[in-house]
């Protein structure tokens, strides 16, 4: 029981400094996150407004085997067509390293991308992502591809 | 002698002010029904098209949480017919996604996503900006182009609006136009004569302090029909089908 406590922490501690570094080589100004998107119609202004659980959802996740950014993000009402992804870097470096990890990911949980690797797997008609031990379902959220952590499907 | 003179002279000053003032706000008052008139008229041209084609260039600030906002550019070749067929493809640096809309079902694909998601559409271009945008999040690429002159546009919010003057965009004459509703300040240029078609938009966000913008030059082609097959979209080799998430009316709240 002590042993495998320790082990996740040293995980836990590597996956952190990784993150870190990723964070910080993907974004030059150390990535401060999307506050606003311009307006993209004039009939229709209150996209400005209506953009979707921004920067709300944050890491509930403290799994490590998870891309740390959690949030929704569907920007919504066009916001999607013309945004860049730039500040959304992605940490693969964690996602890889962490994919050896003890923990699998909480189910409901959704990322904006997986780690390098995975297979892509169809059951039942429907599109999976499997990363080890780790189901994922990706989905379009307005033009933005994100991933659900899922059960594996039987 | 002296006091009747100089209060004939203050007479005098303030009704020369009081006619400049008059007259200032006449020539504002028709500069505001002319720039009204123009948006009218380009709006009942724009409906009488049956088919467009066009392509459009764009630039779309994103404002970071220090304030800082940063440009994105984008180009959009966008092709529809009334009432049933659009066909979309937006590139920014980072992303490819095109729209089908076939008069039965709409796709988006991400080319570099290889992910695909189509879903039932309404039988009209009208119905599927709403169906987007309510029931998907979405909003049509460029999609002033099919509001204006409808119901859904919001001409009537305008609280200001003015004539600037003539401009070359491109290899045309544009008439510039600048107006003011809530939440938006935008200018507007329309072309001149025959083909009332807009030149190039720019919009800028009054609800955020970096007063962020989108702004969009469009390259009007020939309107031509198009043939059907732009419109249906064929699954590319190793593409996968995946969900269009509907919007979560709670989250929606903010």
């Amino acid at each position: 029981m002590h042993n495998i406590n320790s082990y996740s922490q040293r995980i836990g501690l590597i996956a952190l400094t990784l993150l870190t570094i990723g964070t910080a080589n993907a974004f030059p100004h150390g990535g401060p996150a999307f506050r606003n998107s311009a307006p993209h119609s004039v009939n229709r202004p209150a996209s400005f407004n209506r953009d979707i659980n921004r920067n709300v959802n944050r890491n509930v996740n403290r799994n490590i085997n998870v891309d740390r950014h959690v949030d929704v993000d569907v920007h919504g009402h066009g916001g999607g067509w013309y945004d860049d992804d730039y500040h959304h870097p992605v940490a693969t470096a964690v996602a890889v390293t962490a994919a050896v990890g003890v923990t699998a990911a909480v189910v409901g949980s959704i990322v904006r991308s997986i780690p390098s690797g995975c297979t892509a797997v169809v059951a039942n008609g429907i599109t999976y992502q499997q990363c080890g031990s780790t189901w994922y379902q990706p989905q379009y959220a307005g033009t933005t591809v994100q991933y659900v952590v899922v059960n594996p499907p039987r | 002698m002296q006091k009747r003179r100089s209060l004939y002279a203050v007479a005098l000053l303030t009704s020369v002010l009081a006619c400049s003032t008059v007259h200032a706000q006449q020539t504002a008052d028709t500069d505001k029904q002319q720039a009204i008139a123009a948006l009218k008229n380009m709006s009942n041209y724009l409906r009488t098209l049956e088919h467009i084609q066009l392509t459009a260039t764009s630039t779309t600030d994103q404002v970071m949480t220090n304030g800082q906002s940063i440009q994105t550019g984008s180009h959009t070749q966008l092709t529809a017919q009334k009432p049933n067929r659009l066909y979309a493809h937006v590139t920014t640096p980072t992303k490819d996604r095109e729209l089908y809309f076939n008069g039965k079902t709409v796709t988006l694909y991400g080319k570099q996503t290889s992910y695909y998601a189509t879903v039932p559409a309404p039988a009209s271009i009208q119905s599927l900006i709403t169906v987007l945008d309510n029931r998907y999040g979405l909003e049509l690429p460029l999609t002033d182009l099919f509001t204006w002159g409808t119901d859904k546009s919001q001409e009537s919010k305008i609280t200001e609006a003015t004539v600037v003057g003539d401009e070359t965009i491109g290899n045309k004459t544009c008439t510039h136009y600048a107006y003011r509703q809530p939440g938006i300040d935008w200018q507007l240029w329309i072309e001149k004569g025959n083909r009332p078609l807009p030149c190039k938009l720019v919009i800028i966000g009054q609800n955020d302090d970096a007063r962020p913008q989108h702004s969009t030059l469009y390259d009007w082609r020939n309107d031509s029909k198009t043939a059907d097959s732009t419109y249906q979209f064929t699954p590319p080799p190793g593409s996968k089908p995946i969900e269009l998430k509907p919007v979560d009316a709670t989250q929606g709240k903010q």
